[in-house]
């Protein structure tokens, strides 16, 4: 044989036997058959109804993506929910779903590098999590300023000890008032155990449970705004007692969250992703799209 | 360099190339651009039909999903019949209560059916099943499904799919409200009524999640306006995430359709829904068949690689089997070339074995030629060492000398003198430094000094003429040709004349385009047969005798001016007994120094 036939012979051999080697590895890796990637969901109240849509968006996403999800329905506060999210990783969890919460700043710090993590929520101080899926805080302060400053004033009602988010949230109605000329009084406030609500004005909350604290006490029919959805909420969005509630699609929220995690799982790097928010009300409220969004798993 | 310029290079290369390596390079290229063309053929083909196979299971797919919604729609149909004409005409609302009948038909349907309720024209609630109460505040007067039951009230109305919020329980459900106007009878009055069943959405939900079409594939459902009942992406499509072309898939007729969105081609398959003018649309990515799998495409390198392999090793074998012979053939070419030893490759195919005995018959008569010239060439040597051999016959020489000897002994100085000097004349030109060519002039000058020599020693006995045209004597004559005509002249001739009548003319001229040099005698002449045997070199016909002549015969001559000239030249004898002898040399005309030494 002559030099250029042996040298095209021999590198025509030389990627058969390295396509040979890496079809073998492949296929003794279980090349060609989807990766099934585990993700573990650590949401507290996960059964309340107000997840419902927001579980309904991860299993989509799982389905469609070929991810195992596993919810951790309740969990402590502190040590015990770092402890549950070490167990999860250790345990053989790809990535993990948290709500933003300083106390897994620390335990997340420490996760393998392996492990995708995705925040429901805004990006903590420390920023830590591969991706954050949350709404426009500050645009849902001004639709929800914009809905209640109809009523001339409004006392916003914070949870004591709230977190970052619902702080977030105070603070973008107030600017969103302070910005329509409407005065506005911040006030800190037990769901459990109300203090007298004023009599006039309009009356927001930026948790569910304080929204639902307040528009159950009488005289506060169509003062009532606040954030976020429950069954009880649409309820009384539905019969009046509650004016306008700002929300964002959970159905959304929850498949993004699992497309993240396994963009991030797959590809090793992926982003925030921020949610278009709504105003709902009594009249749109069983309107498409608005239904749609409201009652995405219903 | 441009397109012109590398089909020139490609033509050189493959034209100046080794057969082996233009044969290697051929079979290799038109073998990977046949594999190509094969395998994409049989890929287009192949993925067409998987294709149109896999287009035609979707369409099964969609039909069946379309027969089932069909089917489920067909009994909901059913259902409302059998209420509106079972159940609700005949019954008295004054004296009868239709609430366990329709639990009855309830419970059968339960499985689809979120609840039934019938309502007056005032929009009072009259019936319900399961047991149910209106919300506080709901006025069905509002509703569409209400509104186009009154309106239309021979049809039955599908709607689309909303929340359902009329009844006073907790719970939010998606249904599919159908209603249809109904005779309700009180009494002696009859009115109308709205009866409205409201099918779970679920159901319908389930019907067309379960089908999966190929690859990412799948189903929804739409109205006859276009807006959707049922989707995969129903939720992210409402927040704008996710995009369909529904409005596009309501304005088309049942069928297959290609449309082009975020860069992927897909099908669409539209089917029309019975009873409803709904729609049922199938969607799926084009191409079906691909290679975008890594395992395929690794599998796709790993069988051409192959074949190109066992391709280049069967191209090495074919070609070398072709090649080799015409490669002995080029060797034993060269060897014979250099050496001119050793015998040609004969072997191979047949074309080349053709071309190997060709080869080797030429070489063979080459050899042979130059056999010849080489024998021609060793002959003429031999023949002019001969005539150079008998031009220095001591003889001769001795006889002249004591002629010469004598003549000074007698007191004859000046005939000494001449004859030594023709002696010396003689002997130069019969040298002439060794050449064999030598003009017509010295040629007649050699011989009229060996006649001078000759006359003397003859006493008179003869005498002789040179005649020359000018125009010969600077043409071209082998030496010592005419010396020898004229020697056999005298001793055969000359020698038995008497009193000086022995006449030899030497004429040189040119005549029927050739060179003529002719020693004429008046002497004894010859018979036919001697002439004959003279030209045959026969000993008899030309006695040697030992100090009489040079020795040379007219063979020897014929023979040098033949070798020389060719066979068409030569000796000519014309002789008759008693009469003389004409004795002709017959050579062409090449001007001295044109000739060359051979």
């Amino acid at each position: 044989m002559r030099r250029g036939e042996k040298c095209l012979l021999l590198a025509v051999l030389a990627t058969l036997m390295a396509a040979l080697i890496l079809l073998l590895i492949q296929s003794a890796g279980g090349g060609g058959a989807a990766e099934v990637y585990h993700v573990s969901v650590l949401l507290d109240a996960a059964e309340s109804d107000r997840w419902k849509n927001l579980r309904a968006g991860m299993n989509q996403a799982a389905l469609e993506r070929n991810v195992d999800l596993r919810f951790i329905p309740r969990y402590d506060e502190g040590a015990a929910q770092s402890e549950i999210l070490r167990q999860e990783w250790e345990g053989g969890a790809d990535g993990v779903v948290v709500l933003p919460t300083e106390d897994l700043t620390p335990v997340l710090k420490e996760a393998p590098d392996r492990l995708a993590v995705g925040i429901l929520g805004p990006r903590t101080a420390r920023g830590v999590g591969d991706c954050c899926i949350a709404p426009d805080y500050a645009g849902m302060g001004r639709s929800l300023a914009e809905a209640a400053a109809e009523l001339g004033s409004c006392t916003l009602y914070v949870e004591e000890g709230a977190g970052q988010t619902a702080l977030e949230l105070a603070q973008a109605v107030e600017a969103g008032l302070a910005g329509l000329g409407v005065p506005c009084e911040r006030r800190t406030a037990d769901p459990a155990d109300l203090p007298p609500l004023p009599e006039h004005g309009a009356l927001a909350a930026v948790e569910p449970e304080l929204l639902e604290a307040i528009c159950a006490v009488r005289g506060t029919r169509g003062r009532a705004f606040g954030v976020g959805t429950s069954d009880t909420l649409l309820r009384a969005l539905e019969e009046g007692r509650v004016a306008a509630m700002v929300v964002q699609s959970d159905y959304d929220m929850g498949y993004l969250a699992v497309s993240q995690v396994t963009e991030q799982l797959t590809r090793g790097k992926t982003g925030d992703v921020t949610l278009e928010t709504y105003t709902a009300t009594g009249e749109n409220m069983f309107r498409r799209p608005m239904a749609d969004i409201l009652f995405a798993n219903y | 360099m441009g397109k012109r310029s590398l089909i020139t290079w490609l033509n050189e290369r493959f034209s100046r190339g080794s057969i082996r390596s233009t044969m290697f390079a051929s079979f290799t290229v038109s073998a990977v651009v046949a594999i190509l063309l094969t395998g994409a053929t049989l890929f287009a083909r192949f993925s067409a039909q998987m294709d149109a196979t896999i287009e035609e299971e979707n369409q099964i797919l969609v039909d069946q999903v379309n027969q089932s919604l069909s089917t489920y729609l067909r009994d909901v149909i059913r259902l409302s019949d059998s209420l509106s004409y079972n159940v609700i005409k005949n019954t008295d609302m004054e004296s009868e209560r239709l609430d366990e009948r329709m639990r009855l038909l309830y419970n059968t349907y339960s499985d689809y059916v979120e609840n039934i309720a019938l309502f007056d024209s005032a929009g009072s609630l009259v019936a319900t099943a399961p047991p149910a109460r209106l919300r506080e505040g709901a006025d069905v007067r509002e509703r569409d499904w209400f509104r186009r039951a009154m309106e239309r009230t021979e049809n039955i109305h599908f709607g689309g799919p909303t929340v359902e919020n009329l009844f006073a329980d907790d719970a939010y459900r998606w249904v599919i409200p159908l209603s249809c106007a109904v005779e309700l009878t009180r009494g002696r009055e009859t009115g109308l009524g709205v009866l409205l069943i409201d099918l779970k959405y679920q159901a319908v939900s389930d019907l067309f999640s379960s089908v999966q079409l190929s690859g990412n594939g799948y189903v929804y459902l739409i109205d006859g306006a276009g807006e959707l009942i049922y989707h995969p992406a129903r939720q992210r499509i409402a927040t704008g995430l996710v995009e369909e072309t529904n409005l596009d898939a309501a304005r088309r007729s049942d069928g297959v359709y290609t449309e082009y969105r975020d860069g992927q081609l897909r099908s669409v398959i539209v089917r029309g829904v019975g009873y409803t003018g709904w729609k049922a649309v199938g969607v799926v990515s084009q191409p079906g068949f691909r290679l975008g799998d890594s395992q395929d495409i690794l599998f796709t390198v790993v069988i051409f690689c192959a074949f190109f392999a066992l391709l280049i090793l069967m191209n090495f074998y074919l070609t070398t089997k072709i090649t080799d012979p015409i490669r002995l053939l080029e060797e034993s070419v060269a060897r014979l070339e250099q050496s001119m030893e050793g015998s040609i490759y004969v072997g191979g195919t047949t074309e080349t074995r053709t071309l190997g005995q060709a080869v080797q018959k030429l070489v063979d008569q080459m050899r042979k030629l130059t056999d010849d010239i080489v024998r021609e060439h060793e002959e003429k040597q031999k023949s002019e060492l001969n005539a150079l051999q008998a031009q220095i016959n001591p003889h001769f020489l001795y006889n002249t000398l004591d002629t010469i000897v004598w003549m000074i002994e007698n007191e004859r100085e000046e005939d000494a003198a001449r004859a030594v000097t023709a002696l010396a004349r003689f002997f130069r030109i019969s040298l002439s430094k060794g050449r064999n060519i030598i003009p017509v002039r010295d040629e007649l000058e050699h011989v009229r000094n060996y006649l001078l020599i000759q006359e003397m020693r003859y006493k008179n006995k003869f005498r002789y003429e040179i005649l020359s045209e000018p125009a010969v004597e600077e043409l071209s004559t082998i030496k010592l040709v005419v010396q020898p005509i004229v020697e056999n002249a005298i001793y055969h001739s000359m020698d038995f004349m008497d009193g000086g009548d022995g006449l030899i003319r030497i004429t040189a001229r040119l005549a029927e385009g050739e060179l003529q040099i002719s020693v004429e005698d008046n002497g004894l002449g010859m018979t036919p047969q001697v002439v004959e045997g003279l030209l045959a070199g026969s000993p008899a016909a030309e006695p040697r005798v030992p100090g009489r002549g040079s020795g040379i015969g007219l063979k020897n001559v014929q023979d040098r001016i033949r070798l020389y000239f060719g066979a068409q030249y030569g000796v000519t004898i014309d002789s008759e007994p008693d009469a003389g002898t004409l004795v002709t040399l017959h050579m062409p005309t090449v001007p001295f120094g044109e000739m060359e030494e051979s």
